[in-house]
C-alpha cells in the first residue's frame, strides 16, 4: 500500500515538474511569437503588440477593421474558401493586410482572391548587394510611399520575388539590377533564369483595405527584424493600428502543441468558476485525506490493545494503555538521543 | 514477392513521411543570418569594375549611381575604410572628368562663335582639371591595388580598367591641346594678317519695352575697317536663335523683332556671324544687349475664406484682384479646388465670390484652392494659393450599461451620439461582449439601444464592453467606447460550493447515521426486550433479530401471549416456556443466538445459520 502511494506521488509530482518544464521552455518553431531564438517572432510581437489568430474565423470578431493590421507570414498550410471569404470581407471593410510568404502557401489565397500576382517561390539570389551571402539580398530600389517611409533598405533572407500580371497593383520595392531568380539553385546564373530587377514588395487596394504583398517573410524574424529598415517598414504598416498575427496556417510541433494545451487550461483555470472550484476542492481533499490519516492511525493503534485483550480478557485495559504510552515515549527519548 | 512488395511499400510510406522535411531542406525559409557563411569574393569586385566601365565609356551619371550604391554592399569592418576611400576618390575622378568634358565642349562652342579669349580662359581651366584628374587617376591606382591586394581580388580587370581610364585622359589631353593649338593658331594668324577678327555690333531702339512688343535692330559687321556686305547674321534672345537677316551692301543690317509673350523682367539679345570656309574672317560674337520687359502683374487678395471647412456646409472664398491698386473689373479668373476647375470672372468692383460645398471625401485631409488670373498683353497671370483642412469632428458618446449582468437574462445597453451640431443619426453601432457581436443604428436623435442576452454557456468574470461607432458621415470620426462590466452565471457559480456541499452532506448524513446507531444501541442495551426487537432498526442490525420476530409471532398466533413492553427476551421465553414444551429447547437456543446477535460485536455465519434452522423447525413443529 504505502509502496503505490509512493508510485503514485512520485508520478503525479513528474508529471507536474514535467509539463511545467514544458510550459517555461521557450517555443522553438519557426515564426513563433513565443519563440525568442532567430527564428521566432518574439522581438515582431513586442515591437507591435501583436494579438494572435489561431483561427480565421477570430477575424469576424474585428469591429474596426480601419485601424487593423493584419500579418499573414510564411503560411504553411493553404487557405480554405471559407478563410479567404472572411480575409476579403475585412479588407473590403478597410483592413490593411501583409501577405509575407517564400516557399509557403500563400499563393492559395492570392488564387481565391483574384489577385493578378503569385509568389514565384524560386530564390532569389543577388551577387553584389547582399549581407554576407548572396542568399541574404539587399533592397535599395524602393519606392517612397506610406508603407515604405524612411525605409532606404531591406535585407531579405532566403527570400523569392513576385510575379505580377496586372497593372493595378503598384510595386513598392524591386531588387538590385545584379540578382537573379536560382532556379536550379545552384548558386550561379543560368542561361534561361530571369536576371535583373525583380519586384519584391507591392500593393493592391482590395474594396477600402489595402493588400501588401512581401515576397519574403524572413525579415521580420528575431535575427532579421534589426537588419537594415526592415522594422521601420514593420512600424509603417503597424502605425495606428491594432495588430493581429496568423498562426492558424503553421504546422506546430508537438512542444507547441503542448505549451499551447497548458496555457488553454491555465487559461479555463483563471475562470472564477474554475478557480475557487479548484480552491474549494483541494481544501476538501486535503482536509479529508489529514482526518483518514489520523483516524486510520488512532484505529490501529485502539486495534493494537483490542488484540491483546482477545489473548488475555483478564488484564487490565488501562495498565495497557498506559504502557503504550511509556513505551511510545520511550522510543522517541532513545530516537532523540540517537540523534 | 509479398515481403518486397511491403518493403517497397514501407520505403514510399517513409519518402512520403520525409517529403516536407526534403522540401523543407532544399527551401528553407530562412537561415540564421549570423551562422549564414561570407561570401568567398566580395561583391566589391563586381561592383567597381562596373562602375570603371561606366566611367570609361564616359557615362559619369551610371558611375556616381554605382558608387553611391557601394553604402549596400557587404565589407567586412576592418575593411571599410579601404573602400570608402577607393569610392571617394573614383567619385573626385568622375567628376573630376565630368568637368573637363564639359570645359572641352564649352572651349569648342566659343572658338566656333570666336570668342577666342573667353576659349583661351577655359583652357586654362581645363588644364588645371586635367592636372587634377591625372593626380586623382594615381591616387585611385593606388587605392584600387591596395583594396585587391587586402581583399585577395583578382588585380587584371582592375589594372585593363585603369588602364583605359588612363587612355581617355589621354583623349581629354590631347582634345585640350588640339583646342590649344587651334586657339593658338588662330590667335597667330590674327596677328599675321592671314585671319581677320570681324567686328559685330548691334543696338537696339530701346532697352525698355512692353511684354510682347516690337523693337527695332540695328547692327554692323566690320573686319579690318572693312564692311561685309549680304553676309548672315543670327539674332539669338535669350541664347536661343530667333531670326536671321543680311546685311546690305555697307556691312549694316536694321530688323524689327516681335518679342515674345513672356513675363520675365529681362531679356538677352546678341547676333553672330559665322563665315563660310572659303572666307579669311574668324566668326563673331556681337555685343549683348539687356532688354527691360514693361509689364504688371495683378495681385490677388483673399478678403474672406473659412479656416476649417466642414463638409456638406456651404463656405464663401471672397477676394478681389487689383492692378496698382486699381480693381481689374469683369477679369476672366480660374478657380481650382482639388483639381476641379471653374471658370469665373470678377465682378465690375474687381471683387470674386464662390460658395465651396465639399460633398465627397478627398483623398487627403485638405482643400487645395488655387485662384489665377490669364495674362493678357502686358498684364501677366496672378495666382493665389490657399489651403484649408477639412474638419474632422469627434462625436461624444454616452453609454449605460447595466454593472453585472447575468447570463441567460436579458439587458439593455443605450446610448447617445452627438456631436456639438446636434445628434449624429443612422451612425453604425458594434457591441462586442466576449465573442458576442451585436449591430444597430442610431436614430434621428442620435440614440441606440441593443437588448442582449448572454448564452448560459458564458462563464462569471470581469469583461469588457467594447462599443464602437462608425457615423455615416466621413467628417465624424469613428470612436471606441470600452466598460468594465462583470458577468454572474448563476449556474456556474455554484460550482466552487460544489466540493465544500458534497463532503458536509457526506459528514451530516453519517453523523445522523452514527447517532441514530447510537441511539438505537443504547435503547437496546437498556432495554432489550421483544418489543424492542420489533423495531425496523433493531430487526435491520442483524437477520437473526428478524428470524426472532417472525418466530415470536408465529409462537402468539398458536398460544396467543405476546411479550409485555418491560419483559426482557429471557424473561418472555421463561413465561412461555411451560406452554411450548416441544419447541422450547430450539426457541431457548434461538433466544440465546437473538442476545448474541443484539449484545455481541461479531457472529459468525454459523451461528446465522444455526438461527435460521432452528426458526425453520419452529416454524415447521408449529404448523404441526
Amino acid at each position: 500500500m504505502k509502496k503505490a502511494k509512493i508510485i503514485t506521488l512520485t508520478l503525479t509530482f513528474s508529471t507536474i515538474f514535467m509539463l511545467t518544464i514544458a510550459y517555461m521552455m521557450p517555443s522553438t518553431d519557426n515564426y513563433n511569437p513565443e519563440n525568442p531564438f532567430w527564428n521566432g517572432l518574439k522581438n515582431l510581437k513586442n515591437i507591435t503588440n501583436a494579438t494572435q489568430i489561431t483561427s480565421t474565423t477570430q477575424l469576424k470578431q474585428i469591429i474596426d477593421p480601419k485601424h487593423t493590421a493584419i500579418l499573414i507570414l510564411g503560411p504553411e498550410k493553404p487557405f480554405t474558401p471559407q478563410e479567404t471569404q472572411t480575409i476579403k470581407e475585412i479588407l473590403e471593410k478597410g483592413a490593411t493586410i501583409l501577405v509575407a510568404d517564400d516557399f509557403g502557401q500563400a499563393n492559395t489565397l492570392l488564387k481565391q482572391l483574384q489577385i493578378q500576382c503569385k509568389f514565384t517561390q524560386h530564390l532569389l539570389v543577388d551577387p553584389v548587394f547582399y549581407y554576407k551571402n548572396r542568399k541574404l539580398p539587399k533592397i535599395f530600389h524602393i519606392k517612397n510611399t506610406t508603407w515604405t517611409k524612411n525605409v532606404e533598405e531591406l535585407t531579405l533572407n532566403y527570400a523569392t520575388t513576385l510575379n505580377i500580371t496586372s497593372t493595378e497593383i503598384e510595386i513598392l520595392a524591386n531588387s538590385s539590377e545584379y540578382s537573379y531568380i536560382d532556379i536550379n539553385m545552384n548558386d550561379q546564373w543560368d542561361q534561361g533564369e530571369p536576371k535583373g530587377s525583380q519586384p519584391i514588395l507591392a500593393q493592391t487596394r482590395i474594396g477600402k483595405g489595402n493588400l501588401i504583398l512581401l515576397s519574403d517573410p524572413s525579415i521580420f524574424i528575431n535575427s532579421m527584424i534589426n537588419k537594415s529598415d526592415n522594422t521601420q517598414l514593420l512600424k509603417n504598416i503597424a502605425k495606428g493600428k491594432t495588430v493581429y498575427l496568423d498562426l492558424s496556417h503553421y504546422k506546430t510541433t508537438p512542444h507547441t502543441k503542448l505549451k499551447t494545451a497548458i496555457q488553454t487550461t491555465l487559461n479555463f483555470i483563471y475562470v472564477p468558476e474554475a478557480k475557487y472550484t479548484l480552491v474549494a476542492a483541494t481544501t476538501i481533499i486535503t482536509l479529508y485525506a489529514t482526518r483518514k490519516t489520523k483516524e486510520k492511525t488512532e484505529k490501529e493503534e485502539v486495534d493494537e490493545i483490542e488484540e491483546v485483550l482477545k489473548k488475555h480478557p483478564n488484564w487490565n485495559r488501562k495498565i495497557l494503555e498506559k504502557l503504550k504510552e511509556w513505551r511510545e515515549s520511550f522510543g522517541t527519548n532513545r530516537t532523540t538521543q540517537n540523534t | 514477392m509479398k515481403k518486397k512488395t511491403t518493403e517497397t511499400l514501407i520505403v514510399l510510406l517513409i519518402l512520403l513521411t520525409l517529403l516536407p522535411q526534403i522540401y523543407a531542406y532544399i527551401y528553407p525559409p530562412h537561415i540564421n543570418p549570423e551562422t549564414a557563411p561570407e561570401e568567398e569574393t566580395p561583391s566589391i569586385s563586381i561592383l567597381l569594375a562596373h562602375a570603371l566601365d561606366d566611367l570609361t565609356a564616359q557615362n559619369f551619371t551610371e558611375t556616381l549611381k554605382l558608387i553611391n550604391n557601394t553604402n549596400h554592399l557587404h565589407i567586412p569592418q576592418n575593411y571599410k575604410y579601404i573602400l570608402t576611400r577607393t569610392t571617394e576618390l573614383l567619385r573626385q575622378l568622375t567628376d573630376t572628368l565630368k568637368q573637363i568634358k564639359e570645359t572641352l565642349r564649352e572651349t569648342e562652342t566659343l572658338i566656333e562663335y570666336g570668342k577666342l579669349k573667353d576659349a583661351k580662359a577655359k583652357l586654362n581651366e581645363t588644364e588645371l582639371l586635367l592636372k587634377d584628374a591625372n593626380y586623382t587617376l594615381k591616387e585611385v591606382e593606388n587605392a584600387v591595388n591596395q583594396l585587391v591586394q587586402t581583399l585577395k581580388l583578382s588585380s587584371n580587370p582592375f589594372k585593363e580598367k585603369i588602364n583605359e581610364t588612363k587612355n581617355l585622359l589621354n583623349q581629354y589631353t590631347q582634345t585640350y591641346l588640339n583646342l590649344k593649338q587651334t586657339v593658338d593658331e588662330v590667335l597667330s594668324k590674327i596677328e599675321q594678317g592671314t585671319l581677320i577678327q570681324p567686328n559685330l555690333t548691334i543696338s537696339t531702339n530701346t532697352t525698355k519695352t512692353p511684354v510682347g512688343s516690337t523693337i527695332k535692330i540695328h547692327g554692323n559687321l566690320t573686319a579690318s575697317n572693312k564692311t561685309l556686305p549680304n553676309t548672315t547674321i543670327t539674332i539669338y534672345i535669350n541664347e536661343q536663335p530667333y531670326k536671321t537677316v543680311q546685311t546690305n551692301e555697307n556691312g549694316k543690317f536694321e530688323t524689327e523683332l516681335k518679342l515674345p509673350t513672356i513675363y520675365i523682367p529681362t531679356i538677352t539679345i546678341y547676333a553672330t556671324y559665322k563665315p563660310r570656309e572659303t572666307e579669311p574672317y574668324i566668326p563673331a560674337t556681337s555685343n549683348t544687349i539687356k532688354i527691360k520687359l514693361i509689364y504688371q502683374t495683378p495681385t490677388i487678395t483673399i478678403l474672406n475664406a473659412p479656416e476649417k471647412i466642414r463638409p456638406f456646409k456651404n463656405y464663401t472664398i471672397e477676394g478681389e484682384i487689383q492692378l496698382n491698386n486699381t480693381p481689374l473689373a469683369n477679369w476672366p479668373i480660374n478657380i481650382t479646388i482639388n483639381q476641379k476647375n471653374i471658370k469665373t470672372k470678377t465682378s465690375s468692383q474687381g471683387y470674386f465670390k464662390y460658395t465651396i460645398n465639399i460633398t465627397t471625401e478627398p483623398p487627403t485631409h485638405i482643400i487645395n484652392i488655387q485662384i489665377s488670373t490669364q495674362p493678357q498683353k502686358t498684364i501677366s497671370s496672378a495666382t493665389a494659393k490657399i489651403t484649408i483642412p477639412i474638419e474632422y469632428i469627434n462625436p461624444q458618446i454616452t453609454v449605460k450599461t447595466p454593472k453585472i449582468i447575468i447570463t441567460g437574462i436579458k439587458f439593455k445597453i443605450q446610448g447617445t451620439v452627438k456631436t456639438e451640431d446636434g445628434p449624429v443619426k443612422n451612425a453604425a453601432i458594434t457591441i462586442k461582449i466576449g465573442s458576442k457581436i451585436i449591430t444597430t443604428n442610431t436614430n434621428k436623435d442620435g440614440a441606440f439601444t441593443a437588448k442582449i442576452v448572454l448564452p448560459l454557456s458564458t462563464l462569471s468574470r470581469k469583461i469588457t464592453v467594447t462599443i464602437f461607432l462608425a457615423p455615416e458621415e466621413f467628417w465624424i470620426n469613428t470612436k471606441t467606447v470600452k466598460i468594465q462590466v462583470t458577468i454572474i452565471n448563476p449556474i456556474t457559480i455554484i460550482a466552487p460550493l460544489i466540493p465544500i456541499l458534497i463532503p458536509v452532506t457526506n459528514t451530516l448524513k453519517t453523523k445522523r447515521k452514527e447517532e441514530a446507531k447510537i441511539v438505537i444501541e443504547k435503547e437496546i442495551i437498556e432495554t432489550v426486550t421483544p418489543t424492542a426487537a420489533r423495531k425496523k432498526e433493531v430487526k435491520a442490525k442483524h437477520p437473526i433479530v428478524a428470524l426472532y420476530w417472525e418466530t415470536l409471532e408465529k409462537i402468539h398466533d398458536k398460544i396467543g401471549v405476546y411479550p409485555q413492553p418491560s419483559q426482557t427476551l429471557r424473561e418472555y421465553l421463561s413465561q412461555i416456556k411451560e406452554r411450548i414444551k416441544s419447541i422450547a429447547e430450539k426457541f431457548e437456543k434461538l433466544t440465546i443466538l437473538t442476545e448474541k446477535a443484539l449484545y455481541a460485536e461479531k457472529i459468525s455465519k454459523q451461528d446465522e445459520k444455526l438461527a435460521k434452522e432452528l426458526h425453520e423447525n419452529i416454524i415447521e413443529e408449529l404448523k404441526q
